[in-house]
């Protein structure tokens, strides 16, 4: 299957234009410079386009070459930056002590005065006293459970100096009921002391002694009724 | 000569030092032609063919004894031709046939001879490049209508038919002066 054509005009025409142009002289040094070609010294380049091995070779040292920039690189752009540092302290948060909710129970803590009298005055020692013993009395009703049979009101009165024994008793009554520990009034106090002289000592008017002379005991104040 | 290139070049594989030689006396014209009557310049086409060669003396153990080293060496220039073309830029007729002025040094020396060459030269610089590939594989290198389907990846049968069509085309065109010069040496 030559580009032969025997017999015909085509072949000889096809004969007639290699012979026109046919293949050129080689110049004089050719086979002299290829030689010089053939033994050119070992080139990075040319062995890095031949040999696999050394193309593998590079591959690797590149490769690790990079490996660390781009892992930089990636870290820095993909990563979470770190959170800025609050500069200062931080305090703990403390224990919140919660106050467990409970019925009323009162614990009278007496006054503990380590001075003398120079200090603190006698009639500001009694105040407490009688506040004292005024606030464990409502303790002790509170934990009595008990409920006032008539209502805790007692009359507006600008002095105490006529008072009755209901009345004072009355008086007593609504301050145990309103929570009211202050020490009463001096003409109060007075008019106690006057009753009981005049009658000894009424019932009705027990918890005033405790209150105001620490006479009895407050458990004791409602037991009779 | 005695032997086939196929066989030199196995020679040459075997360790024969002087086959190389041999093969290089024989394809070098060959070669230069190819690279030649494609439009390089003289310079460039014995370039070109000594990079055939040492192109085909580092793949050497990849050579498959089996097949035409002519049509392996000349897949290789071709290659290498499609290579230089995407290199360097476009080629125009003025800058690669001798039908324009040419200083480098002509390969043929009777006068009568070069008017012919140059003439016939300039009409293949006016064939498309696919086309001049198969005039000069097909009837300049005379390689089998199979070896230059295959190099060129077309059908035998296309290559039958596009071979005649040209060769028609080329007997009209420049039968005047070709056939007065084979009438003249008649």
């Amino acid at each position: 299957m030559k580009t032969s054509f025997p017999e015909d005009p085509l072949s000889e025409f096809a004969d007639a234009m290699r012979k026109a142009l046919p293949d050129p002289e080689l110049s004089s040094d050719f086979a002299d410079s290829l030689h010089i070609r053939l033994q050119r010294p070992w080139r990075f380049r040319e062995a890095l386009r031949r040999d696999r091995w050394i193309q593998v070779a590079a591959s690797l040292l590149v490769m690790t070459t990079l490996a660390g920039p781009v892992a930089a690189l990636v870290g820095f752009l993909l990563l979470e930056k770190p959170s800025v540092p609050v500069i200062g302290f931080e305090v703990p948060h403390p224990s919140v002590k919660t106050e467990v909710m409970s019925p009323p129970h009162w614990q009278v803590i007496p006054p503990e005065l380590t001075l003398e009298d120079g200090m603190f005055s006698l009639e500001w020692k009694e105040a407490v006293e009688v506040s004292n013993r005024m606030a464990q009395a409502i303790s002790a009703w509170e934990k009595s459970g008990k409920t006032f049979t008539q209502p805790a009101a007692s009359p507006a009165r600008q002095s105490w100096q006529g008072a009755t024994v209901k009345e004072l008793q009355q008086e007593w009554l609504r301050r145990c009921a309103l929570g009211l520990t202050d020490p009463p009034p001096l003409d109060l106090q007075s008019r106690v002391r006057v009753l009981e002289k005049e009658q000894g000592s009424h019932p009705q008017l027990k918890a005033w002694r405790w209150t105001l002379f620490a006479d009895g005991s407050p458990e004791r104040l409602f037991l009779s009724e | 000569m005695s032997t086939g290139p196929s066989d030199l070049l196995a020679r040459f594989q075997e360790g024969d030092a002087s086959a190389f030689n041999e093969l290089v006396k024989e394809m070098g014209p060959r070669l230069k032609g190819y690279f030649f009557r494609q439009g390089a310049q003289s310079t460039t086409a014995e370039d070109l063919a000594q990079h055939v060669f040492l192109k085909a003396f580092q793949s050497r153990s990849r050579y498959q004894s089996s097949g035409r080293l002519d049509a392996y060496l000349l897949r290789i220039a071709r290659n290498l031709w499609i290579d230089y073309c995407r290199r360097r830029r476009p080629l125009t007729l003025g800058e690669s046939f001798p039908d324009a002025v040419d200083t480098a040094p002509s390969p043929w020396e009777d006068g009568h001879a070069q008017d012919r060459a140059q003439l016939l030269h300039a009409a293949l610089g006016q064939l498309d490049d696919s086309t001049r590939e198969l005039v000069e594989l097909a009837i300049f290198q005379q390689l089998p209508y199979r070896e230059v389907g295959e190099i060129m990846k077309i059908p035998v049968g296309t290559v039958k038919s596009r071979v005649h069509y040209i060769l028609q085309k080329l007997k009209r065109q420049l039968e005047p002066v070709l056939g007065s010069d084979s009438e003249n040496d008649a």
